[in-house]
């Protein structure tokens, strides 16, 4: 009985199986995004950290994310920031100062203690800001002493008539004041 | 015990041993205890019903063929497993949550599968550029905002209206990771 039994879970396993491989050839296929990805070529970004962290201490640090998109109003952003440094992970995402990117931006909440977030955010509303603005606050746990190599690459950005418009992307180590909070 | 029907000790000893020696094991170990026949059928009986009991089959032997045959299917069933996963193309990295930016409230679960999966799906692309990230998201709410989304192709969780939580999918789609 119990072979039997042990039968019956192996083919039912097998059909489960099955019923995915006959899945549609072309869901299987490379995703338009992946299959048309242009390479952008990150900046290297090395902030500094403070002289006498020991060892094994855990501290926290917050990265403003700075985007300067000259004269034109923002509207979109779309970016990606990582550090392969070790004892590097992010713990929370903010957002930013003006009121256009003040909520929190969309990320995959699988870069929460990762070591890489893509960040994305429009507004279509025409208070939009111009010029340098930090549309974002990374906030990172960092374990141990050294200076932390940041990778960043700006993916996409846009006026508020949805066409791409130049802009430079910056990340600074956040000088957080004592009474300043975040907005989760 | 020593049953009538064995040999004496003395029947065993070599026949070059010396009369006196002969005559000193004779009479040190010549003549042991010896059972009398009753006893002796007692004995035997029960020796043999234990031999019997001993002898006797403890279960079917069907329970034997799974006891030999549950390994070898469990084997045989990771066998194909491992045959099937390694056929199996790669599937897309899928998030199980994204934060859904301006809205925390809706942050939500993805499932592999599911409607708001990772998996590739052009509806999203909604500029038609073969990417799909944050401007795709930007025009469907532009769309939105001017009330000329089209329940078409904009319907992406087809609710039967084009909102906010159409543009929160496409843009959970733009800041997926994708994990090695």
């Amino acid at each position: 009985m119990a072979l039997i039994l042990l039968d019956a879970l192996l083919v039912a396993l097998a059909c489960a199986g099955a019923s995915d491989a006959d899945a549609p050839a072309d869901t299987l296929k490379k995703t338009p995004a992946e299959a048309s990805v242009v390479e952008i070529k990150p900046e290297v970004t090395e902030l500094a950290s403070p002289a006498g962290i020991a060892a094994d201490s855990v501290r926290f640090e917050a990265i403003d994310v700075f985007l300067d998109s000259g004269n034109q109003p923002l509207a979109a952003y779309q970016l990606e920031v990582r550090s392969d440094s070790s004892g590097f992970e992010i713990v929370g995402i903010e957002g930013g100062e003006h009121s256009a990117f003040r909520s929190p931006p969309y990320y995959d909440l699988r870069a929460m203690n990762n070591n890489r977030v893509i960040l994305a955010a429009f507004q279509t509303g025409d208070d939009l800001p111009s010029g340098r603005s930090r549309v974002a606050r990374i906030h990172v746990q960092l374990l141990g002493p050294g200076n932390r190599t940041y990778l960043t690459s700006l993916m996409a950005s846009a006026g508020s008539d949805g066409q791409k418009i130049p802009a430079r992307l910056e990340i600074l180590r956040s000088e957080l004041k004592k009474s300043s909070r975040p907005e989760w | 015990m020593r049953l009538d029907s064995e040999k004496s000790p003395s029947s065993d000893l070599p026949d070059n041993l010396p009369d006196d020696v002969v005559a000193s094991l004779k009479a040190r170990y010549g003549h042991g205890p010896v059972a009398s026949p009753a006893t002796n059928q007692a004995v035997l009986a029960d020796a043999a019903r234990h031999l019997k009991a001993a002898c006797r089959p403890r279960r079917t032997r069907s329970w034997q063929w799974v006891r030999a045959g549950l390994p070898l299917a469990t084997a045989a069933g990771f066998l194909l497993l491992l045959i099937r996963s390694t056929n199996d193309p790669p599937q897309p990295e899928v998030a199980e949550t994204v934060f859904l930016g301006n809205s925390p409230e809706l942050t939500r679960s993805l499932s592999r599968g599911g409607p708001v999966s990772s998996s590739g799906d052009r509806s999203r692309d909604i500029d038609r550029d073969g990417q799909i990230n944050i401007l795709d998201a930007f025009l469907l709410a532009r769309l939105v905002v001017a009330g000329d989304a089209d329940p078409g192709s904009g319907d992406l969780n087809q609710d039967g209206t084009v909102d906010q939580q159409d543009i929160d999918l496409v843009a959970a789609d733009a800041v997926l990771l994708t994990m090695n």
